[in-house]
């Protein structure tokens, strides 16, 4: 397993945290991760491992699911020190986009006094983008952070995933937040506070 | 012989240690994701005491970087005892530029003002909070208005508001007068005066709130409602400046300080600095615009 020595944990992790925050902030909006020569396990995007880089220490917990997850696993425990733990315990959940919706409802949402101890999904997809080209997934996004409403256009993802989220975010407070991360290093966040809606090929979902 | 480059600074890139940092990095993304709620947070030493602006530190110390430009005013001023020291602790453990002016910073951090000049979508404003609790006046427990914020139950904060109302026929309620963010949270806008909450309302700018002596971090993103606690037949107001002006630019439209000189005349001037300064030298200047400050004729 490799570990990334040339990863900076002072300057690196605060350019990308700077750009999570952003994406958190501004929901909708995609920024993108710097290009780094890192080399993540198969099933885990560049993003996603910088994610991980930036957010977890020995702190927090995390789980990943789906295939080649162990390898997953051991590549962010080796690089972050962080607890590997079960999917209903874990602050950071890794799952690929395409992997089942299920998962979503396990996770952690947080209690009422306190909301924010709940998971934030890092998830893999293939692509995302400001322009629709053949995209299989339009997201039309809505709530703080935009001024009025925001499209962005997704390949490789589940809309059941999206769809799950949803209706666990129904009881604001309490929910997960989502990264979603892209085979070129874009990073797009959809807070739990935001309100969405998803076409998917054409069809309302 | 190897050099040593990891230890030859005495402190790390912006005094925080960097499992702190990512912490705090960890729980700001949660406040903003849930506006307006109060996230505890560590809130470790600094080298200066709590309640002195340590919350405002912790944020700023966590989100900067080497590119950023930094400005600090304390009650409007980048003059002020506060803003000056801490401006100057800030630039020796990060090295980044540190400025006066308003609208070429990327962080600004404040004690109890928002600036006159409109904010943009790059800058991030961040808050020295010294009471986190709007519901602190009505509920003395945590634990207790913890549920009510997770409940949503503010009838005990609209019943003060309604009795100070019966009782002074106005809305007590000055510095850090409180809001409702996203139509969810109320929230303890830091004490800024009210004249600066009707800015906070879909701002362009991310603001942060650090509270480190009651360890609480919040957050009002871009864009998101905030409306200050009125009733339909009672408004919220902001501060009435009526008939008084800038002694040194004549301007009508800013939030004044009131100054007497040694021969006892009152005069009034201009409160944030780099507003006042550059009406003075007259650069070009966007200010804030909201229905409160659109009425006042300059």
């Amino acid at each position: 397993m490799r570990r990334e020595v040339i990863y900076d944990e002072v300057f690196d992790a605060q350019e990308q945290f700077r750009l999570l925050l952003d994406s958190m902030a501004r929901p909708g909006k995609i920024n993108s991760m710097p290009d780094m020569d890192i080399i993540p396990p198969a099933g885990l995007n560049k993003a996603s491992a910088m994610i991980a880089f930036a957010l977890l220490n020995t702190d927090v917990s995390f789980y990943a699911e789906g295939e080649g997850s162990d390898a997953i696993e051991s590549y962010i425990a080796l690089n972050t020190t962080a607890a590997q733990v079960g999917v209903g315990e874990a602050d950071f959940v890794f799952i690929n986009g395409l992997y089942d919706a299920g998962i979503i409802f396990d996770a952690k949402t947080g209690t009422l006094p306190y909301p924010e101890e709940s998971a934030t999904f890092v998830i893999d997809v293939d692509a995302i983008t400001e322009d629709a080209g053949d995209s299989e997934l339009i997201l039309t996004l809505k709530g703080p952070g935009i001024e009025t409403t925001k499209q962005v256009y997704i390949n490789g993802i589940n809309p059941g995933i999206l769809k799950a989220v949803r209706e666990q975010n129904m009881e604001f407070p309490l929910g997960v937040d989502l990264m979603l991360t892209d085979k070129n290093n874009n990073i797009l966040c959809i807070p739990r506070s935001n309100l969405f809606e998803i076409e998917y090929v054409g069809v309302e979902v | 012989m190897v050099e040593n480059k990891k230890y030859v600074n005495k402190y790390n890139f912006a005094f925080i240690d960097e499992a702190t940092k990512r912490e705090i990095r960890r729980k700001l993304l949660k406040a903003v994701a849930i506006p307006g709620y109060q996230v505890p947070y560590s809130s470790p030493e600094m080298p200066i005491s709590r309640g002195w602006g340590t919350g405002g530190l912790h944020v700023t110390l966590s989100v900067i970087g080497k590119k950023d430009v930094f400005k600090i005013i304390d009650q409007g001023s980048d003059a002020s005892v506060n803003a000056c020291n801490l401006r100057e602790f800030v630039h020796m453990m990060t090295d980044v530029k540190t400025t006066f002016d308003t609208s070429e910073a990327t962080l600004i951090q404040t004690r109890h003002r928002v600036t006159e000049e409109e904010l943009k979508e790059n800058q991030i404003y961040i808050y020295q909070v010294p009471q986190p609790e709007p519901l602190r006046g009505v509920e003395r427990y945590e634990n207790k208005t913890r549920q009510m914020h997770g409940e949503a139950d503010y009838a005990k904060m609209w019943v003060s508001i309604y009795e100070s109302f019966i009782r002074h026929g106005d809305i007590m309620l000055y510095a850090g007068y409180p809001v409702k963010v996203n139509n969810r949270y109320i929230m303890a806008p830091s004490p800024i005066p009210k004249w600066d909450i009707p800015n906070l309302n879909q701002s362009k700018a991310l603001h942060l709130f650090g509270a480190g002596r009651e360890k609480r971090l919040y957050a009002v993103p871009p864009y998101t409602t905030v409306e200050p606690l009125e009733f339909e037949d009672v408004k919220f107001h902001t501060e009435d400046f009526t008939g008084l002006e800038c002694f040194k630019t004549g301007y009508k439209k800013a939030y004044l300080d009131e100054l007497y000189f040694d021969d006892g005349t009152r005069h009034f001037v201009i409160n944030d600095s780099n507003f006042l300064d550059k009406l003075m030298e007259h650069s070009p200047l966007k200010q804030h615009s909201n229905k409160y400050i659109d009425k006042i004729e300059a």
